[in-house]
């Protein structure tokens, strides 16, 4: 691991260490609703460290790869700029302040959690996060009606079906779909 | 609490498969860490998980944290620490060497065709987390109107959700939901 990769020229401004710990830890801060349009908000349009072009080119290589694509976001941000250093810097900056805040809420839910005015406060809450998430599948589903998919709008209600209302395990539904899936992207690429 | 070893390494096993399996996004892996967290290992009830989903989502910072007050939940802050490694080491890991040689096959068709399959899956995996939280949250006619008004608020419009969780949270206040 010591070359970087370089998929993209390097960005022009190359940010040092402890900026990009910095820069990253301010989207983890601020991030509400979706940390990646704040990290992108932070690399091209406020820091110009990207162009949109080298954002896309990463993004769609982030939205490939699995796991949470923020994180995929700032260590192949980081391995552009600053080698393995700053992928570790990247991810820390990243993660660090929501993991302080993750533990203090914590333990703020394990000390006050029973008190049944914070109980209907986030019972309450919940219905909204929700309805979130419904309304994110939604909004994520619309090209696929636009482009008029209908097999894979199929898979997505299949998916929908079997692992939100009976429950399979993730691997199996990975096991039984995931094949399904790359055969229609086969047929049909985009 | 005094973590056990064996809780910590099942905590890093559990969300360490989950960074891989997570297509298109760590939300995606919602639906399995209800499984495993609430169904099979009995580390939170139903109502914990929906409190934690909640605070997760309504807090700044990336949506995976979900994994991080789990963590917490069951061991403590080295929990907290070891669920977040767990759930972006290895996808970083692969992230890191992927990146570098994404030039070689970006353009090439089992590529696409991978990506084009992954794009229903990783939707329907979202939905299905939605699907999941609402079963646990919602008890009632209220509970039900307003994750249907959240989301189609959230798909019609740009409204920062932060408001939709305080008045929601604010009809929970009220003893409404």
């Amino acid at each position: 691991m010591s070359e970087p990769p370089a998929t993209v020229p390097a960005p022009v401004l190359r940010p040092g260490l402890w900026n990009l710990f910095r820069s990253f830890a301010i989207v983890s801060i601020f991030g509400f609703g979706g940390t990646l349009a704040w990290a992108r908000r932070m690399t091209v349009d406020e820091r110009k460290w990207m162009t949109p072009a080298e954002f896309n080119e990463v993004f769609a290589l982030c939205q490939f790869l699995p796991g949470p694509n923020v994180v995929n976001f700032a260590v192949v941000f980081g391995a552009r700029v600053r080698g393995v250093p700053g992928s570790l810097v990247a991810m820390a900056g990243l993660c660090g302040p929501s993991l302080v805040l993750m533990v203090i809420l914590g333990a703020l839910y394990g000390r006050y959690g029973e008190l049944p005015e914070l109980q209907r406060f986030l019972g309450g809450v919940t219905t909204a996060a929700a309805g979130l998430t419904i309304g994110t599948m939604c909004r994520m589903a619309v090209p696929l009606f636009q482009n008029k998919q209908w097999v894979s709008i199929t898979l997505m209600a299949a998916v929908v079906i079997a692992v939100g209302l009976l429950k399979l395990p993730l691997w199996w539904a990975l096991g039984i779909f995931l094949p399904i899936g790359i055969i229609i992207g086969w047929r049909k690429p985009r | 609490m005094k973590p056990d070893s064996a809780t910590l390494i099942t905590l890093l096993l559990h969300f360490g498969l989950l960074s891989i399996a997570a297509v298109g996004g760590g939300n995606s892996a919602i639906p399995e860490i209800h499984r495993q967290a609430v169904e099979v290992s009995g580390w939170l009830t139903e109502r914990e998980f929906a409190d934690i989903f909640a605070i997760s989502t309504a807090a700044p910072g990336p949506n995976f944290m979900i994994s991080t007050l789990i963590g917490y939940q069951v061991a403590g802050p080295i929990g907290a620490l070891v669920a977040t490694l767990g759930m972006c080491g290895p996808s970083s890991v692969l992230a890191y060497y992927v990146s570098g040689t994404w030039e070689k096959f970006k353009y090439a068709r089992w590529r696409m065709a991978i990506q084009t399959g992954l794009i229903p899956i990783s939707i329907g995996l979202i939905g299905s987390a939605g699907i999941i939280v609402a079963q646990a949250a919602d008890h009632n006619a209220v509970a039900y109107g307003v994750t249907a008004v959240t989301t189609v608020i959230t798909f019609a419009t740009r409204l920062n959700p932060i408001w939709l969780f305080l008045i929601a949270g604010a009809l929970g206040y009220a003893g409404l939901i």
